[in-house]
């Protein structure tokens, strides 16, 4: 393996495949941190260029925008509180307070660092125990997805804020929009009211451009919102400081590293389940659990480490399975075999040369990513610099933009709007969002595999007889009897 | 009261997807336990009972408020000798509505000029759409004598760099309007 991997580094270790990954990963972040834009959408918009390359020359260019995007996120999610990508939803929860609060270059710097440090453990584990954690995923069937999801939808009581019934509510509604157009398994038309546009559903794409970034935009531009101009010692990133609160805080690390490849791994789970998975487990076995959501170094740990993690465990299942794990993968997956490469069990012993040519790929892509977050977050910062009035309608061009250019459809950025002032509107009423986009997100895929479940075997039994999905199950009931027992316990001091 | 309208709205929601489910053709095939239709209805079951819920624990919290409505006042007339409640509203919240008033107006504007580009965009097409967008809400937002001029600045530099990036670099065409 060794021998292999270091014929991998030599054929990555070129001047040209280092540009190219270089590139690709200021594309990535880029692409991620402007609120509007994705990764899936840097990825896609990236493949063309990719057509007239090398085997390992394209697919090292688009771990860079992957990887660059899965880090990116967080500048927009620090410094503007608008995820630039579903992954970096969670960082918003504390990388902005910290922000707001006077420290975007340490927020930044500890998101930075935890990025890095989780992308290369999630290469690592990609090298190392691929076929191992495949093989385990691949053994879980419709029951134990179900309830998965079902443990992912029960976070939703930990995000819900003041009101858990206010959670569960926009959490079950998130489910629901999540129905709307064709159902997965027939493509019959469902909660389309009548309407042709609607019989494609809504994807969360758009919802979650106008539920976060329109909503977060309007509530700025209420409470006045200046620019905020920081100093110079502000605006550098204290890197030691931020490596001292990584390493400072092992235990969120290991917890948003591990749980990042573990759920990455699963196929239909990625990023943005695994951050908020990472960051809830992080904040329930934290002592300092009262400053999350004010900026607590720990919950940016959890979030950051936790999707870069993903990135290498997504890969796992679609390069050994030929089953890609999220949308992002999927493309990836269409990028590898544009190169003429089938991904699946066999990938890795017929073409070794190209699979540790971008293991390696993965491993140099997560250092040029953080010096290019290094190098060019400061301009990031001064993006807090512009009053909110003048970059709110720019960052709505974005918006749009993003919208339109994910389907090519002018429906998707009427659909961006319509969520932007639904979401505004839940903020006025006190009703949290990101229960509805983890709805959203989780509903399709706890849709479709309750019903190949029940296709299999009619019944419900298997669920509470198959052990994983038993311990899903629990794990789940564990979850919310933890919530109500916090909650009460907390009335009770009050 | 919020939280009651909030219940209420839930329900009626939920009971508006369920009529249009309802009323949707459910299709099952072969060996398949549920029809197209039936994760939805059980969701906006589900969606339904938490509304309720909500309206419910307003009734609750309402009536525990009350009790100790009850007895905050009894211990106000204990204590002050001549409690002299007033229906006039106070400058403080007069104030207090003007404020917010002025708070919502900026919003309410960018939300408006919003809603009128998207509509506007498959008429005029991207590029003059968001030229007139930009232009008139940067100028709105921005302050001092020149604030046109740095409206027309700040447009033309973005729309430059959408035009480079999108339509020369990435020859990924941005949505065109029946005028242009």
């Amino acid at each position: 393996m060794l021998e292999l991997l270091s014929t991998g580094f030599l054929t990555v270790l070129q001047p040209t495949t280092i540009l190219l990954m270089l590139l690709g990963s200021v594309w990535g972040i880029v692409f991620a941190a402007v609120p509007g834009l994705s990764t899936g959408m840097a990825v896609v918009l990236a493949l063309p260029l990719t057509y007239g390359m090398g085997s390992i020359d394209g697919l090292a260019t688009l771990s860079g925008i992957y990887v660059g995007g899965m880090s990116g996120g967080l500048i927009g999610s620090t410094l503007l509180g608008i995820p630039g990508t579903s992954s970096a939803v969670a960082t918003t929860f504390d990388g902005f307070p910290l922000a707001r609060s006077g420290y975007p270059g340490k927020a930044m710097g500890i998101g930075i660092w935890s990025s890095f440090v989780g992308g290369v453990f999630g290469a690592v584990v990609l090298l190392l125990s691929a076929p191992t954690v495949a093989r385990w995923a691949s053994r879980l069937g419709p029951w134990e997805y179900t309830s998965l999801v079902v443990l992912g939808l029960t976070m939703i009581a930990s995000l819900s804020g003041t009101s858990i019934a206010k959670g569960f509510i926009s959490g079950v509604l998130g489910v629901l929009v999540g129905t709307v157009g064709s159902d997965p398994i027939f493509g019959a038309s469902r909660l389309t009211f009548g309407f042709r546009a609607l019989r494609g559903g809504l994807h969360f794409i758009p919802v979650m451009i106008g539920l976060f970034a329109i909503s977060q935009l309007m509530s700025d531009l209420e409470k006045g919102t200046e620019g905020q101009a920081y100093n110079a010692d502000r605006l550098r990133i204290p890197n030691r400081e931020s490596l001292a609160a990584v390493f400072g805080n092992l235990k969120a690390l290991w917890i948003a590293m591990l749980s990042g490849v573990a759920i990455g791994a699963l196929p239909g789970v990625g990023a943005s389940i695994s951050s908020i998975w990472s960051y809830d487990q992080v904040k329930r076995f934290s002592k300092n659990r009262a400053e999350f959501g004010k900026g607590s170094p720990e919950g940016i740990i959890a979030a950051e480490a936790s999707n870069s993690a993903t990135a290498g465990g997504t890969l796992i299942p679609m390069l050994a399975l030929g089953l890609p794990g999220n949308p992002i993968s999927v493309i990836m997956m269409g990028a590898v075999m544009i190169h003429g490469i089938t991904p699946g069990p066999l990938f890795i012993s017929r073409h070794s040369d190209i699979a540790y040519g971008l293991f390696a790929a993965f491993l140099v892509v997560n250092v040029l990513v953080l010096l290019a977050q290094l190098l060019f977050t400061r301009l990031y910062v001064k993006v807090l610099a512009v009053p909110v009035r003048i970059l709110a309608p720019i960052v709505i061009v974005f918006c749009v933009i993003g919208s339109f250019a994910h389907n090519n459809r002018m429906a998707d950025v009427f659909v961006m709007l319509g969520s932007g002032i639904a979401g505004y509107g839940l903020t006025k009423l006190a009703i949290p969002l990101a229960p509805a986009i983890l709805g959203l997100i989780l509903g399709p895929t706890l849709e479709e595999n309750i019903r190949l479940a029940l296709m299999s075997s009619s019944s419900l039994v298997p669920f509470v007889t198959r052990p994983v999905s038993l311990v899903f199950l629990l794990l789940s009931l564990a979850s919310i009897v933890l919530v109500l027992f916090e909650r009460l316990r907390a009335g009770k001091s009050e | 009261m919020k939280d009651r309208l909030i219940g209420l709205g839930t329900m009626a929601l939920a009971g508006l997807s369920l009529w249009d489910l309802h009323r949707t053709p459910a299709r099952r095939f072969g060996m398949a336990v549920l029809s197209s239709t039936d994760f939805p209805i059980v969701v906006a079951w589900v969606l339904l009972g938490f509304g309720a819920i909500l309206v419910a624990a307003t009734f609750f919290a309402g009536r525990g408020r009350r009790v100790a409505g009850v007895a905050s006042a009894g211990a106000a007339l204990n204590t002050q000798p001549n409690p002299q409640p007033s229906d006039a509203p106070s400058p403080l919240m007069a104030q207090s509505s003007a404020e917010r008033f002025r708070t919502l107006r900026r919003p309410a504007v960018l939300l408006a000029a919003t809603i009128g580009y998207v509509f506007v965009i498959p008429i005029l097409g991207f590029y003059p759409a968001t030229a007139c967008y930009l232009t008139g809400t940067v100028t709105a937002g921005t302050r001092g004598r020149a604030r046109f001029l740095w409206a027309l600045v700040i447009t033309a530099t973005t729309l430059a760099l959408v035009y480079l990036v999108f339509h020369i670099w990435l020859r990924f065409f941005l949505p065109r309007g029946s005028v242009w």
